[in-house]
């Protein structure tokens, strides 16, 4: 699968986005790769794709932003409609010169632009005028017209092309036409004041408009018309898949409900075995780990589960062969380098947000510590007073524990799940860095249609209301002790889309809450990523629809009331905020880095949960 | 004793403010008639900013504090130093950081011999010291200092404050010409650009006793190009400058992405000068470049530099042009 910020273009995106917000002094501007000419509207450049086979089309393509984003720092387009002639020539030449004039402008001290402007410059104009220069035809007034201006802007730049052009026009101008040349140089930072010179200047060429077949607004691609092809090539090449592939896995949804619905009859052989979290509380009840309200299991009012013989806790790198381990998190690493660059700046953001919390500060006159030398002698005047200590205060940041819980549910399977796990990756070594552990938990089912419990179930003659009947799969792709280098090869199993089925949130929840019990940090969030509402086909069809939702829900509250957990949700494209009180809904798989940074910034700018009560701050979709 | 370093108790001369410092102004201002040895040297070089200055001259001549909070290398201790070595102001620089407790402020006990027995005698730590003469005390990293340190000059800076040494039991009172002075990162509303790791928040009571706030920030373009020539004059001939100029507007680019939440370091002034100089020492512009700033970045935001440099420069600062993979 070829996703389309796998483009080598996507590589440029980011520094080509910063670099035009810095030249147009615009906060709000973005680039993006996208048609086959270079167009600026609403915040967003869009530039061609052409195909980066050499430094010259890297350079034609800063061209094109530099152009666009000077533009939108010196040209104002009001002044340039309420100036602009009639006429479509007259109109045309307006318009170049007016481009030369940003450009120039806008690139002053700056060498590199300018260079790459006048790249694209001399590429117009070679090609336009190349039969002049042949001696197959004479130059065109426009031509001429822009070269002489381009001239005197630019000392003298391009004198290959506009010397033997403009040689035989230069005896012809009158004292009259070199002033206002004079005077266009002086008004180029101007905008109203060279436009008007600059009409003048028409005039005085006696520019008269007889419809030309001249193209002069193709603007900054000017004639290159032997890129087309190519970037058309790579654009298709690129775009094919992506949804495709996002289709054949979630068709798996829609399973066969009516066969399972024929087998829903009689009560018997009920089996009443507990949620399998009991087993996680009793081992922390003996080992003596912390004790809070809720170090138990979570009491469930009806919910039941049918078997847990079949459920499964595995290690990540249990699922594939060490192999296919590193193929995936090689294909987890060619998707990074698109995303990394937005998601690592917020990575620095938030690490910088939080050094920034860490204060450090001494607290004297203790009785143990280091030994205040300041008061040392006061001992050594009187030795009856006591020795007096001092101890640092560690900010309260570094003592927090996060668990990431993804949905591993076929639907999230492709752009979703990758992005997830790109942004897991990024938070889990981010946090590391400022002392903060991350648990990476990944849910979802065993198998489609309930599995083995479902075969079982119906061998034992269908009981009705069997409570979850599916093989529970959860993935622990880091646990929270473990360093994020000895993890990171796990994160790329997310994209093994075949692991990918139902999902059974209820639980899921249950279990890395439980997980995040058991830990000794003092603060603990617990952040869940979906992207829709649990769905197990055998379990609904068995006990009716809102089963596993009642349960979740459920869960939730039980968390959120009772629990020392700081429990906040992203749902993408599902409204999770009807679920979760802290919760964040987002339509498109690409803000999940945006969200989930903001979302930890702002747990972390809170107090945390103050003992039980939760903070007033909530935040809907 | 105490008065021995300082040959002049009170400013005696007067000196004219557009003279001295080449700020457009008609004030003139009292000044020292002799050096002493805690004037700070003359920088010939130095250009002042005149809000800046004006704000600090206000400082010295009509008995006012000021604080200076500015971004970093922006040349606020530097600018306060500059305005006493021209006053001939005898000018004492603390830097605070949150050690700094209050004895080392206010004194402390300590052992001496006196008629060949071991007794403790009260030592006074700089504060009380300045304020007993004719000095400028200037406290860097303010806003670093612990808040509840900070109280300790509390008195200090009101107009008519009087010190009490309470291991002492002793009142002092203030020389007439002592002056007070404070930079700052931040405002004292706590860092919020990520960039000033250790900085506290500031008790607005005590804020409000600084009766001049002026804000120093990066200069303009060509003021900047100014200082950067005036440090590194080899760079004074048609080439080179237009070499400064496309610098100083780099450095801008970067304050520019940062302010856009691009970059997470910004080139300081102090940034600029290190580099002009650096490129000196190596004979090379971009080999400079990467030492002195570049370096110093995160990995993930030196391609979007790369690209500024590009711009500025026309060089490939990364080396990695268009492979197209």
């Amino acid at each position: 699968m070829r996703a389309p910020w796998q483009k080598p273009h996507e590589r440029y995106r980011d520094r080509f986005a910063a670099t035009a917000r810095v030249m147009a002094g615009r906060t709000q501007l973005d680039v993006s790769f996208e048609g086959d000419k270079p167009s600026a509207r609403d915040g967003l450049i869009s530039l061609p794709v052409i195909e980066l086979k050499n430094d010259n089309a890297l350079r034609r393509l800063r061209g094109m932003c530099d152009s666009l984003a000077l533009r939108i720092r010196h040209h104002d387009p009001l002044i340039h409609h309420e100036l602009a002639p009639a006429g479509q020539l007259k109109r045309a030449i307006f318009d170049a010169i007016e481009q030369i004039r940003y450009e120039f402008v806008g690139s002053t001290h700056l060498a590199g632009a300018r260079r790459n402007l006048s790249f694209l410059m001399a590429e117009r104009l070679r090609a336009r005028t190349k039969n002049v220069v042949s001696g197959h035809a004479h130059a065109h007034t426009a031509d001429v017209i822009a070269l002489l201006i381009y001239e005197i802007l630019a000392d003298g730049a391009l004198a290959e092309f506009s010397g033997p052009i403009l040689r035989p026009w230069r005896a012809h101008l009158t004292p009259v036409a070199r002033g206002l040349l004079a005077d266009l140089k002086r008004q180029q930072s101007k905008q109203r004041a060279f436009a008007k010179t600059l009409i003048r200047f028409i005039g005085v060429f006696g520019v008269i408009d007889d419809n030309p077949p001249w193209e002069f607004d193709r603007r900054v691609i000017g004639d290159s018309h032997e890129d087309q092809p190519a970037s058309r090539g790579d654009n298709h090449a690129s775009d094919s898949s992506g949804p495709a592939d996002h289709d054949s896995d979630t068709t798996f949804h829609v399973a066969s409900n009516a066969e399972i619905r024929r087998n829903t009859r009689n009560l018997a052989g009920q089996n009443a075995l507990g949620v399998d979290d009991g087993r996680v509380a009793d081992s922390l009840a003996t080992s003596g780990v912390r004790k809070t309200p809720l170090a138990g299991a979570l009491p469930s009012m009806s919910y039941r589960v049918f078997s847990t013989e079949h459920d499964r806790i595995v290690e990540a790198q249990e699922l594939v062969e060490p192999l296919e381990l590193r193929r995936l998190r090689k294909r987890l690493d060619s998707l990074l380098p698109g995303l990394q660059g937005m998601v690592g700046r917020l990575a620095n953001r938030l690490q910088h947000r939080l050094y920034v919390r860490q204060l450090r500060d001494w607290e004297f006159d203790m009785e143990e510590g280091i030994l205040d030398s300041g008061r040392l002698c006061r001992i050594v005047t009187d030795p009856l007073n006591p020795l007096s200590f001092k101890q640092e205060k560690h900010g309260d940041v570094a003592n927090t524990v996060v668990t990431l819980l993804i949905d591993n549910s076929g639907s999230m399977a492709g752009r979703k799940i990758a992005v997830a796990a790109i942004c897991s990756d990024i938070l889990a070594s981010t946090l590391e860095r400022c002392g903060i552990r991350t648990e990476i938990l990944g849910f979802t089912t065993g198998s489609w249609k309930g599995g083995q419990v479902r075969t079982r179930w119906l061998e034992q003659g269908s009981a009705p209301n069997p409570g979850r009947l599916n093989e529970l799969l959860h993935i622990v792709y880091k646990t929270a002790d473990a360093p994020w280098r000895r993890s990171r090869m796990n994160l790329g199993v997310m994209l093994k889309n075949s692991a990918l089925k139902e999902n059974i949130d209820g639980e899921a929840l249950q279990w890395a809450h439980n997980r995040l019990i058991a830990r000794p940090e003092d603060r603990r969030i617990l952040l869940v990523i979906c992207d829709g509402a649990p769905i197990d086909d055998a379990t609904l069809t068995a006990n009716g629809h809102g089963y596993l939702e009642q349960h979740l829900r459920e869960v939730i509250a039980e968390i959120e009331t009772r629990s020392p957990v700081e429990l906040s949700a992203i749902g993408i494209g599902h409204n999770v905020s009807t679920f979760y009180d802290d919760a964040v809904t987002i339509s498109d798989a690409d803000e999940l880095g945006h969200t989930i940074f903001g979302q930890l910034s702002q747990l972390f700018e809170s107090h945390g949960k103050a003992r039980f009560h939760r903070g007033e701050t909530r935040r809907h979709s | 004793m105490m008065q021995g370093p300082f040959p002049t108790n009170a400013p005696d001369i007067s000196v004219s403010v557009s003279q001295t410092f080449g700020v457009e102004s008609t004030w003139v201002v009292p000044a020292f008639g002799e050096r002493s040895e805690y004037v700070p040297p003359v920088d010939d070089a130095y250009c002042f900013d005149p809000d800046t200055t004006l704000s600090i001259l206000a400082g010295f001549a009509h008995n006012k504090n000021v604080l200076v909070h500015g971004f970093h290398g922006s040349g606020k201790s530097t600018h306060i130093e500059q305005v006493a070595a021209r006053l001939n102001w005898p000018c004492v620089r603390i830097n605070l950081d949150s050690h700094v407790s209050r004895i080392d402020l206010i004194g402390k006990d300590a052992i001496v011999i006196k008629d060949g027995q071991q007794a403790t005698e009260f030592r006074e730590g700089i504060l009380p010291w300045a304020y007993q003469n004719p000095v400028a005390l200037v406290l860097d990293e303010y806003d670093v200092g612990r808040p509840d340190v900070m109280f300790v000059i509390h008195r200090v800076l009101e107009a008519e404050g009087r010190l009490t040494l309470l291991d002492q039991s002793r009142v002092l009172h203030p020389h007439p010409s002592f002056r007070m002075f404070a930079t700052a990162n931040t405002i004292g509303l706590g860092d919020t650009s990520g960039l000033y790791y250790g900085t506290q928040h500031v008790n607005q009571g005590q804020l409000d006793r600084w009766s001049i706030v002026s804000m120093l920030n990066y200069l303009e373009h060509d003021r900047e190009v100014e200082i950067v020539l005036s440090r590194e004059p080899s760079y004074d001939n048609a080439d080179d400058k237009e070499t400064v100029h496309n610098m100083v507007i780099l450095a801008g680019m970067s304050r520019a992405g940062f302010k856009n939440g691009d970059l997470s370091v910004v080139m300081s002034t102090r940034t600029l000068i290190n580099w002009a100089q650096n490129a000196r020492l190596f004979g090379d512009l971009t080999r400079a470049f990467r030492l002195t700033f570049l370096n110093r970045c995160d990995e993930l935001e030196r391609p979007i530099i790369a690209e500024y440099y590009q711009r500025c420069f026309d060089v490939e600062l990364l080396g990695d042009v268009a492979s197209g993979n």
